[in-house]
């Protein structure tokens, strides 16, 4: 098929109108009472007419992005929170803990005893204790 | 009530677009009328060729023409108000057809129009009815002002708001997935 006969074939596709001018005449003063009508709001402070009907469609934009802008707003929200909750620490080195065990002695005592005390200066119940702890290290 | 019929002046129909869009912006009512009268059968066709119903393509039409002379203030020096207000049309029309749930049938007052054509001739326009739906917008809008509308490609590239080169390539383009959608919905 030729761009000629397509064309033509389009064409056909168009029809004829078929409406009487009663239609047209209806037509024509609906449009103008319709214009009528917006410039009636718009002279009454109802806003621009032109800025009402360009207004529609961003309105309409905006709705349609809030509800997927709120979703990834609370996502990132959530993520943020989880990361501070589960952030590794290093955990303070813990201070070597001179620990006895029970059967342990210390020669010094926990009494505030001197430590430069002289074993000379023991006394027999000491002086086994001494004794005692002496023969565990061997 | 009935509304006042819009009167036809002569003398403000023969006038140029340009000339009577400076008389509406003054407030001349008979330059409004003028316009209408001369833009409401194209716009009606176009939006019926795109909507299928005569109901929605006369709402679509009534509303494109409300919302040019609206927003009048809009058109830009040099635009046209024969661009502006086929622009507004095919957008609405577009609209219409996007909002449109996709199981719902298009009422085809058209192919009621054209019954009177044998069946076979019937079925292949059709097919190719139905092969200019499926055009891309920019392409549908070529080839309605083109072939229906019969402008001259500088005038579609005013409307298509393309270079007139742009518009040649795009009724080329269109002409020739139409033939690749009607060989596809051959049975």
């Amino acid at each position: 098929m030729t761009d000629e006969e397509l064309q033509a074939r389009l064409r056909r596709l168009a029809g004829s109108s078929d409406k009487d001018e009663r239609f047209w005449d209806e037509m024509a003063a609906n449009v103008r009472a319709a214009w009528a009508a917006e410039k009636a709001r718009a002279d009454a402070g109802g806003g621009k007419p032109a800025a009402a009907v360009a207004d529609l469609a961003a309105r309409r934009r905006r709705r349609w992005l809030a509800g997927p802008m709120a979703g990834a707003l609370a996502l990132a929200a959530a993520l943020l929170l989880w990361m501070r909750v589960h952030q590794h620490r290093p955990t303070p080195a813990a201070a070597p803990e001179l620990l006895l065990a029970p059967d342990e002695i210390s020669l010094f005592g926990s009494d505030g005893d001197e430590a430069d005390e002289m074993i000379d200066e023991l006394d027999a119940p000491a002086l086994d204790r001494v004794a005692q702890g002496l023969k565990k290290g061997a | 009530m009935a509304r006042p019929k819009v009167a036809a002046d002569p003398k403000v129909d023969d006038e140029g677009d340009e000339r009577l869009v400076e008389r509406f912006r003054g407030g001349d009512g008979a330059a409004f009328d003028a316009l209408v009268r001369r833009y409401q059968r194209p716009i009606f066709g176009l939006a019926l060729r795109y909507l299928g119903n005569e109901a929605d393509a006369q709402d679509v039409a009534q509303r494109a023409l409300v919302q040019a002379f609206v927003r009048v203030a809009d058109l830009r020096d040099g635009q046209s108000f024969r661009a502006w207000v086929f622009r507004i049309a095919a957008n609405l029309a577009l609209n219409v057809i996007r909002d449109r749930k996709p199981e719902a049938p298009l009422c085809d007052d058209v192919a009621v129009a054209l019954a009177r054509e044998p069946v076979v001739e019937e079925e292949a326009q059709r097919r190719l009815r139905q092969a200019v739906t499926r055009l891309p917008p920019q392409q549908r809008l070529v080839v309605e002002l083109r072939v229906f509308q019969e402008l001259p490609f500088r005038a579609v590239a005013e409307i298509a708001e393309c270079s007139e080169d742009a518009a040649k390539v795009n009724f080329h383009h269109a002409l020739k997935k139409l033939r690749v959608l009607m060989n596809e919905e051959e049975p």
